[in-house]
């Protein structure tokens, strides 16, 4: 299969629609209701307010066009991955777990690995053109793993990012293989 | 030509949602933004600060001094448009205006060969919801900033040039972002420096080094000429200096080796997709919505894509690029060792490497097309630019009716609207007696009385006299600027207006005097003696959360 940025959006956005159908399958009965999806408080609030008390107003168009149940879950898709993705959290890094959320420290990776994950991102990223006929499903799986995140609640949680942290460590291993690969072995 | 319109009309755009009802969104001034006004308005007529010091260099204020970059910008736009909200905030706007020219500029000086990175880049920073609301507001950061932005494309002129006018320029540019906030303070040397650094261990290509090390040690050079007035007033650096050593009680060791962790990972929570594309810096709503990130969400894909050219193409000879790492690196410093977040107006600059970073990645994004699939080629864009469309309109109602109401409470009218009925009356009954019973404030750091002092247009002899008086108050108490909720304001009589009188005046007071008091004394107000002539709500339209009262004595 060929690596483009056209089949990565379709592949992800294929793994996005049957994580969703799967999920709506699974509550069908109150599938269309937001307090399933929308668990942040700020976004589920707008929401509230704006149908109850919007609905008189002269901007009503503008009000439904920013605040509607589409929209809403979209938002807390997005909250919730982004959170997710909070490299402080990820290498319990010194400071709160979280920049929004009042949570006890939840330690989940060792913070050395930021320096060894970032060192290895860096590392494939330049190297992607040689190893992207053995790794071309790494962009797939990232982009699933960040699917899986934003579908669940935006509160962190380590459940729902086990297989954004696997992926890490297999950045993690795989750069560090390589580099050494290429950079050592093959000096020899 | 269409391509130039659209950009166009979208430049437009993203000006008018900065200027658009300056002085009304938000709706009050905050205590920085009036007391920046006060010593305008003093400075401009009397020549003096607003405890009768002449022209100086730090402005004493509530827990810190200010510096005098944006109180004398402020100065002249007090002198043209006078006691307004928008005189505080002109400089601001005007600075925020400029910035999303200047940044293109930058951009085109960088990327010279990449043709779209600085039309993305004034878009991407045109709507910048966290650079357009600190456009709206009176903070120094923004001034600051664009100083900032210009002295970095002085720099680089100068280094390609090496023209005497360039050198002056940016060092005036150097001088008057160091003069007017703290951040830059900290990031001109340092990047300068590490720049200097750089060019001297690496040759860059394209860069004439021998040249260039004598230009940025020009810089280095008045950059720490712009320390000198700082000796002269050492008290000006207590409170910043006071927040890089706060809460170590380990060895110096332990405690250097925690500021370097607690650096880094502050550092890094500038990468916090929340932070930049959901809710920005929830410290308040003078650092924010609370409801919009640093950028417009559309823009996440761009950084992304920008991330991944700048690691793919990054290599220690590019100068250009190596100059955005030094950029990035060095703006995010103030606000990571001060604060364990990213603090609103300390890591404004940082809005500048960002939108370089973004725009790179719509270059990219924008070159990746399919050349020969016009469909797709024509498709993509319209369909981007309704989403750029729809964000903007998503903005803009989060802006106008979320923040507009969310924010009043610290961005309160009521103050504003009692001192402009305390002038009218004093104008139409000049012999009524007016008593501000204002004796503790009414909201949390209201300062009433100065914006009483600014929008009233009381007498700048008097107030400064009462502000003196307060001051040896304070500093009677050993905590001068710990102690203003604690030390009562001194009672002072303005002709017929008394300001701080205490609450037992009601029983001298002749019939007819108007009493003011903060709202939540109304309950108890005693209607056999006093009549309520008018209430200032916090919430004006649903008559909610009176802050003031207006009674008149029987």
């Amino acid at each position: 299969m060929r690596l483009s940025i056209r089949n990565s959006l379709l592949h992800g956005g294929v793994g996005i629609i049957v994580c969703i159908a799967t999920l709506l399958l699974f509550n069908w009965k109150n599938a269309g209701e937001p307090y399933l999806f929308i668990h942040d408080t700020a976004t589920q609030e707008r929401l509230n307010v704006s149908i109850a008390s919007d609905q008189d107003t002269r901007m009503i168009f503008i009000t439904r066009l920013v605040h509607n149940k589409p929209v809403a879950y979209l938002e807390t898709f997005f909250l919730s991955a982004f959170r997710s993705l909070d490299p402080v959290f990820i290498f319990s890094l010194p400071g709160p777990t979280s920049m929004y959320e009042s949570l006890d420290k939840i330690p989940m990776l060792y913070q050395f690995e930021f320096f060894v994950f970032i060192g290895s991102l860096i590392y494939l990223v330049r190297q992607w053109p040689q190893i992207k006929k053995s790794f071309w499903y790494l962009p797939y799986a990232f982009l699933l793993a960040i699917g899986i995140c934003g579908l669940c609640m935006p509160m962190i949680n380590t459940v729902k990012m086990l297989p954004l942290l696997i992926l890490i460590r297999f950045v993690e291993v795989v750069g560090v293989f390589l580099f050494i690969e290429t950079r050592v072995w093959s000096k020899k | 030509m269409v391509k130039k319109i659209i950009f166009i009309l979208f430049l437009v755009i993203g000006i008018l949602i900065r200027v658009y009802n300056l002085a009304g969104l938000p709706a009050g001034v905050f205590a920085d933004e009036i007391a920046l006004g006060i010593n305008a308005k003093t400075l401009a007529e009397n020549g003096v600060d607003e405890f009768g010091n002449a022209y100086p260099f730090g402005f004493e204020s509530f827990a810190d001094y200010k510096l005098p970059g944006y109180i004398y910008a402020t100065m002249v736009s007090y002198k043209i448009f006078g006691a307004t909200t928008f005189a505080i905030r002109l400089p601001a706007a005007l600075a925020s205006v400029f910035s999303v020219f200047l940044i293109g500029y930058l951009a085109r000086l960088l990327f010279p060969e990449r043709k779209i990175v600085p039309y993305a880049a004034m878009l991407v920073l045109a709507f910048s919801p966290f650079h357009i609301h600190f456009g709206r507001i009176a903070y120094e950061t923004m001034l600051a900033t664009l100083f900032f932005l210009v002295y970095v494309i002085c720099l680089l002129h100068s280094i390609r040039t090496q023209r005497l006018f360039w050198i002056l320029s940016g060092s005036s540019f150097l001088l008057l972002s160091t003069w007017t906030y703290h951040a830059p303070r900290f990031i001109i040397p340092v990047f300068t420096a590490l720049l200097l650094v750089y060019v001297l261990v690496v040759k860059p290509i394209g860069i004439p080094r021998k040249k260039t090390l004598q230009t940025l040690a020009v810089f280095l050079g008045v950059s720490f000429i712009s320390f000198i007035p700082f000796f002269f007033n050492s008290e000006i650096d207590k409170r910043p200096l006071g927040y890089i050593g706060q809460n170590e009680a380990g060895s110096v060791i332990e405690n250097s080796w925690q500021r370097v962790r607690t650096t880094v990972s502050s550092w890094l929570r500038m990468w916090n997709l929340e932070f930049l594309f959901a809710k920005g810096d929830l410290f308040g709503f003078r650092h924010g919505t609370g409801e919009t990130g640093m950028f417009l969400r559309l823009f996440l894909i761009p950084l992304v894509a920008g991330s991944i050219q700048f690691v793919k193409q990054f290599s220690a000879r590019n100068f250009s690029l190596v100059f955005l790492l030094l950029l990035f690196l060095t703006s995010g410093l103030p606000s990571a060792l001060t604060n364990i977040f990213p603090y609103g107006p300390r890591v404004l600059p940082v809005v500048i490497p960002f939108t370089l970073l973004i725009s790179l990645g719509i270059d990219v994004l924008w070159s990746r097309l399919p050349k020969r699939n016009t469909l797709i080629r024509s498709i993509i864009p319209v369909i981007v630019l309704a989403i750029f469309m729809y964000q903007i309109i998503a903005f803009i109602h989060i802006y106008t009716a979320h923040f507009s109401h969310k924010s009043l409470p610290e961005f309160p009218d009521a103050p504003l609207s009692v001192a402009k009925y305390i002038k009218q009356t004093r104008q139409l009954h000049s012999e009524t007696p007016i008593y501000f019973l204002n004796g503790n404030v009414c909201l949390p750091w209201g300062y009433d009385e100065l914006k009483l002092w600014y929008y009233a247009n009381l007498n700048n002899h008097d107030m400064i006299s009462w502000n003196q008086q307060y001051r040896r108050k304070r500093f009677a108490t050993g905590n001068p600027f710990g102690s203003f909720e604690d030390v009562p304001r001194p009672v002072y009589k303005i002709g017929r207006l008394t300001l701080h009188a205490d609450e037992g005046i009601i029983h001298t007071a002749q019939k007819g005097s108007l009493i003011i008091r903060c709202g939540i004394h109304m309950p108890f107000i005693n209607h056999k003696r006093e009549t309520i002539k008018k209430v200032f709500y916090m919430y004006e339209n649903e008559k909610r959360d009176p802050v003031y009262v207006v009674s008149e004595k029987k």
